[in-house]
């Protein structure tokens, strides 16, 4: 059970967007905060809303003044390099948090200028992104030279994440970032998520179709259909929902 | 045979720095930037005016550069916040860089060949003594623009054609990123049109006229011919470089293989371009199959 006494580190309040004033709501009076070392599933089916929500929290889409808040403060009066610092994104298409035609030292150096002290030299700079890579996929610490267009989807995805985390942010937003890759892969980039979150204590949003994925990796579970929460599900807590009432929502 | 190679490396040579300039736009800030066209000219029409005022040849080789610079600048600025796209802003450039060439230069064109220029001092002796002062300026534009490419400062300008958005992302000043892009490329142009306008002799505000779609031609014929012998490039900077040195190589070979069949110079823009029509469709037909 969250403790409402600890402040969030993100509050989204009476959130509503739609793209013409002709067209229907894509998210409707959203509302819910994200405490520090959360782990929120954003569950609903295709055009439920999940990722236009990222967007707005990510700043890809300008919110209304004081919809969305990080750390107490409207997310339109924060500077795009300071809070792209403390909140980052990877979305199933890796190809937007990477350079794809720079080879993955030139990748390297252009993130580690926020993230990282100076190195010596080149040298020890490939020393370190060699061993850095090195945890998360063996191959990639091989391929330093190569560029990113040329990795395999599932070694791209694990750069993506590398280079995301490379300086963890405070809040991580997961927008079906395993959905294009096939049942081996997505686990193994999974299980290395989920093991990184747990190290640096990362809070998290994750968005998904997926039920059982919902009910294993989340403490809290947000049902969206049409762009509202139906339903908060708390840790430890059985959703209201009827296996019927689950499957008119996303079949 | 020989004359025939050595003709065309004439015309090769000074075209080069404006190919990599094309190539750099075209191909790494992913921008069709037709301002190069304008900045050609503006760099032959300001070192010739200079020339003509009794201003060094090296003073007013900088200058040249400098007024190319600009127009970057200029180009990247008309952009600025996405009001206008790069094409377009290329286009109203040259449109406005034509009446400005005319400005500086006071009539529509300027003889050099009675002045004292960068190269005269080498044709003076001999024309080999000339040539080899020609090869070793274009080929030293062309090694410090590919030492600039390896650079941090080419990093962030290949990075903005591949992916602006995460560029911001990172906290990188886009804005600044571009028009040092646009500023390299249209220095370049410019130092094309000060070595052009040193060989032909003269300065003419017509002179750059259809320059960025002939290097863009070049460029993409290149492209063609060295992914037959390169199907993973490496290195991406040096393997343009390469495409674009082959692309003008070819496409000087063919024109003046066309002159050489005493083609009416009425027709051989047209006949180029219908030939590299076939030779672009050819090798995307047999790539395609290959596939």
């Amino acid at each position: 059970m969250v403790n409402k006494n600890i402040q969030s580190i993100l509050s989204v309040n009476n959130l509503s967007y739609k793209i013409s004033s002709s067209s229907g709501f894509i998210l409707k009076d959203v509302s819910f905060d994200v405490f520090p070392r959360d782990f929120l599933i954003l569950l609903g089916s295709n055009g439920s809303g999940k990722s236009s929500l990222l967007k707005f929290i990510d700043k890809r889409l300008n919110s209304p003044k004081n919809t969305v808040k990080f750390e107490g403060v409207d997310v339109n009066s924060i500077s795009t390099k300071k809070y792209s610092l403390k909140v980052k994104t990877l979305t199933q298409n890796c190809d937007d948090s990477l350079f794809p035609h720079l080879t993955l030292f030139e990748n390297f150096n252009l993130y580690a200028r926020n993230s990282l002290g100076s190195f010596e030299n080149n040298i020890k700079k490939r020393d370190f992104l060699a061993k850095y890579l090195n945890d998360f996929n063996p191959e990639l610490s091989r391929k330093l030279d190569q560029e990113v267009d040329h990795l395999s989807g599932g070694e791209k995805q694990m750069f993506a994440l590398g280079m995301t985390l490379l300086q963890p942010p405070d809040l991580l937003l997961l927008d079906e970032h395993t959905s294009a890759l096939d049942p081996r892969t997505a686990d193994n980039n999974m299980k290395m998520t989920l093991s990184l979150i747990k190290k640096h204590g990362i809070t998290c949003i994750l968005t998904t179709h997926n039920l059982h994925m919902a009910e294993e990796y989340g403490n809290r579970i947000a049902v969206l259909q049409r762009g509202q929460i139906l339903q908060f599900v708390h840790e430890g807590q059985k959703h209201q929902f009827t296996k019927e009432q689950m499957y008119q929502l996303f079949y | 045979m020989i004359s025939f190679i050595l003709s065309i490396l004439t015309q090769v040579l000074p075209f080069m720095p404006l190919a990599i300039g094309i190539s750099t736009s075209y191909n790494l800030l992913r921008a069709t930037d037709m301002s190069l066209d304008g900045s050609f000219v503006l760099g032959a029409v300001v070192f010739a005016k200079l020339l003509t005022l009794g201003c060094p040849p090296f003073l007013s080789a900088f200058v040249a550069l400098l007024g190319g610079a600009l127009v970057g600048v200029f180009v990247s600025f008309i952009q600025r916040g996405g009001h206008i796209d790069s094409l377009l802003a290329g286009v109203l450039v040259v449109f406005i860089l034509t009446s400005l060439n005319l400005i500086i230069l006071g009539r529509p064109n300027v003889n050099l060949s009675s002045l004292n220029t960068l190269f005269s001092s080498g044709f003076s002796k001999s024309q080999w003594c000339g040539w080899f002062q020609v090869t070793l300026a274009c080929l030293s534009v062309c090694f410090f623009s590919l030492l600039f490419m390896s650079s941090r400062a080419g990093l962030l300008m290949r990075s903005l054609g591949d992916n602006p958005r995460l560029l911001g992302r990172l906290g990188y000043p886009l804005e600044l990123i571009r028009s040092l892009g646009f500023s390299f490329t249209n220095l370049l142009a410019a130092s094309s049109g000060i070595i052009t306008s040193q060989i032909v002799g003269y300065a003419d505000i017509s002179m750059g006229l259809g320059m960025t779609l002939t290097g863009i031609c070049a460029i993409l014929l290149g492209q063609q011919i060295t992914r037959v012998f390169i199907t993973t490039p490496v290195v991406r900077t040096g393997t343009d470089f390469l495409a674009c040195l082959i692309g003008v190589f070819v496409y000087f070979l063919g024109l003046n293989f066309l002159l050489r069949l005493d083609i009416d110079p009425l027709y051989l823009k047209m006949s180029l371009g219908l030939l590299l029509i076939f030779f672009l469709r050819t090798a995307n037909m047999s790539k395609s199959g290959a596939a």
